[in-house]
């Protein structure tokens, strides 16, 4: 099944718009997509403590994420190993045992099977405890404070995976000497969107910033209106490896000694100590550094320009995760990650600055949100479904850099090469299994 | 401010049909006659819901939020709506259909001479397109500051009872 019309020489040109609503694609995803990918679940300081834990999902599976006692973070289905009961139905809490509330078997938050009520009197005398612990994912990853597990035993470190994408991440969590924390729990909502829609645009989408967020230009959210055209132009996308992507905007000059916009002095300080020329590089006088961590993690350091309360720019890193409920429906989770070192007036700052983009209602989120629902709502139709998307934006443009940024192939200018590797990726995997 | 030293019946009586008459300007989409009852420090804030294991834990996060407003974000907002500006406002053209419903309106004296606490329930109803209308229920709770013989509504904080909310649009509870 080819749901991509693709060529070595252009790359994933046209996709076809039935991947926005067909059921059977869907479950595909799931079985591929889904089971073959390192999936975002939280970030470690939302469970600081042993006995911490919060619920969330890998594809449709609900999994509990905790820190057992010894302070390791453990990935577990959440679902009863006796009879399928879910075991945590609070989205964030803090427990040393998970009790079922079918039959009450006890579990520690380590996964192993503690207690099974009247077990001498009722179960076989070889009943085996050990063969009936909490079902781990095989391989659980952290990096940059990023927690991440796999359904896939044969998959590739994390570590490996993010080869080039590490350099970016890096560059927007690992330059403090104390690391980031989140503000709060995720806020959350659902919207009526194909998760693939949220992904591939935060994959790196430039174009549409001109007319979707034209309000938002308007506003001088995005920088003085007149500016905006002129940085725009100078955009990087850079296909960062295993479907994952990143876009830089930078400002037309290369401020000296590097500037970070945005960013509180000791923070500031902190940077040119802890990473490396080329992530100063990358950081210094930039206006946004976003991308897509394959399949459904959306992030951007970015900076605010006008801030509502009318003080200088603000700075702020977030993470979105599309995640599938259908081929129709995702809930969107929004994190805000601010420097641990940061002042506390800094990071309230930054927040509403968040909130006001891309927030309920933010003026960027919000066009964004109706215009995904609305590609999902004009394509229901059989013959909608048989057209294609077009994605031949910018594939003509040479596969070079002007910069020494990583990665797999690195471009310069407003391009939709970004979408095109999700899609390559999307392929790929969903090609693995025969129809 | 004692509560016995006000009339609350009529106190009650007063607030009530404040809050009333400011659903209706929200409702009409009458948004500087809005802005004009509001003070200049106002804050709007969601805070965002969690469902914890503890319950006696607070079923809201405090310092996390899904909506922020300040009288800067809300004037950006009005100008985003105005006729020079509507037409690119996808996400707000055409225009959702909102109602507010008003109950149990609680007032209450405030932290400061001169300022009241209001609790009050709202039912709100979005529609738009050719999407089922979405219902809401939620518990606001405002902080209302004497100004010139009235009330101004300089703070309001708004607890959803939605979990996880199925609206993302711009709108204020």
């Amino acid at each position: 099944m080819s749901m991509t019309n693709r060529s070595a020489e252009l790359g994933a040109t046209r996709i076809s718009r039935s991947v926005l609503w067909d059921e059977e694609i869907y479950e595909r995803e799931m079985r591929t997509v889904f089971r073959k990918s390192w999936l975002f679940l939280a970030h470690e300081t939302e469970i600081p403590s042993p006995g911490d834990y919060v619920t969330r999902q890998m594809g449709e599976e609900s999994v509990i994420v905790a820190r057992d006692e010894r302070g390791e973070i453990r990935v577990f289905l959440n679902s009863c190993p006796h009879r399928g009961t879910q075991l945590c139905r609070a989205e964030l809490g803090n427990s040393s045992h998970f009790r079922c509330s079918y039959h009450g078997w006890t579990f520690s938050n380590a996964g192993q099977l503690r207690g099974v009520p009247r077990q001498k009197e009722l179960m076989p005398p070889d009943f085996d405890k050990a063969a009936n612990a909490l079902l781990e994912p095989p391989h659980v990853g952290i990096f940059q404070g990023l927690v991440f597990a796999t359904w896939d035993p044969e998959a590739k470190p994390l570590a490996e995976d993010f080869e080039h994408l590490g350099f970016y991440l890096d560059a927007m969590l690992g330059g403090t000497d104390e690391g980031y924390e989140v503000v709060g729990p995720p806020a959350r909502r659902t919207i009526r969107v194909n998760w693939k829609l949220g992904a591939e645009n935060f994959a790196g989408d430039s174009y549409h910033l001109a007319t979707t967020h034209e309000s938002a230009v308007k506003a001088g959210l995005l920088g003085p209106p007149e500016e905006f055209y002129k940085f725009d132009t100078i955009s990087t996308h850079v296909n960062a490896g295993n479907g994952h992507t990143a876009r830089i905007e930078q400002f037309p000059y290369r401020p000296e000694p590097p500037a970070f916009l945005g960013y509180p002095d000791n923070i500031a300080e902190e940077f040119m100590r802890n990473l490396s020329p080329e992530q100063i590089q990358l950081k210094s006088g930039t206006f946004i550094v976003h991308g897509n961590i394959f399949p459904s993690l959306s992030y951007m350091d970015t900076l605010v320009p006008k801030v509502s309360d009318g003080g200088p720019p603000i700075a702020y890193v977030w993470l979105g995760l599309w995640q599938p409920l259908g081929p129709h429906k995702l809930e969107y989770l929004n994190w805000h990650l601010v420097p641990k070192g940061a002042p506390e007036d800094w990071k309230r700052r930054a927040h509403f600055a968040l909130v006001n983009t891309v927030g309920h209602g933010g003026l960027i989120a919000a066009d964004d949100v109706e215009i995904f629902e609305s590609m999902v709502a004009a394509n229901r139709g059989e013959v909608a479904r048989s057209q294609d998307s077009n994605y031949e934006l910018g594939s003509h443009f040479k596969r070079e850099s002007l910069t020494s940024y990583p990665g797999e192939r690195v471009y310069s200018g407003v391009s939709e090469a970004n979408q095109r590797y999700f899609y390559e990726h999307w392929q790929d995997l969903m090609s693995e299994e025969e129809s | 401010m004692e509560l016995t030293q006000l009339k609350s019946a009529e106190l009650k009586a007063e607030v009530e049909a404040l809050l009333v008459h400011e659903a209706e300007l929200l409702d009409d989409h009458r948004w500087g006659d809005w802005l004009a009852m509001l003070t200049d420090d106002f804050e709007y804030l969601l805070p965002v819901p969690v469902t914890r294991d503890n319950p006696g834990l607070p079923g809201y996060f405090e310092s996390t939020y899904l909506q922020a407003e300040n009288r800067a974000t809300l004037d950006d907002w009005v100008e985003r709506l105005s006729p020079e500006n509507v037409e690119t406002a996808w996400a707000e053209n055409p225009p959702a259909r909102v109602r507010h419903f008003i109950a149990n309106v609680r007032p209450s004296p405030g932290e400061v001479d001169g300022e009241l606490l209001v609790r009050t329930n709202v039912l709100v109803s979005i529609s738009r397109g050719a999407e089922d209308p979405i219902l809401f229920s939620s518990e606001r709770r405002d902080v209302l500051r004497r100004s010139d013989g009235g009330w101004k509504l300089a703070h309001r904080k708004v607890y959803l009872d939605q979990n996880i909310p199925n609206w993302s649009m711009r709108i204020i509870v």
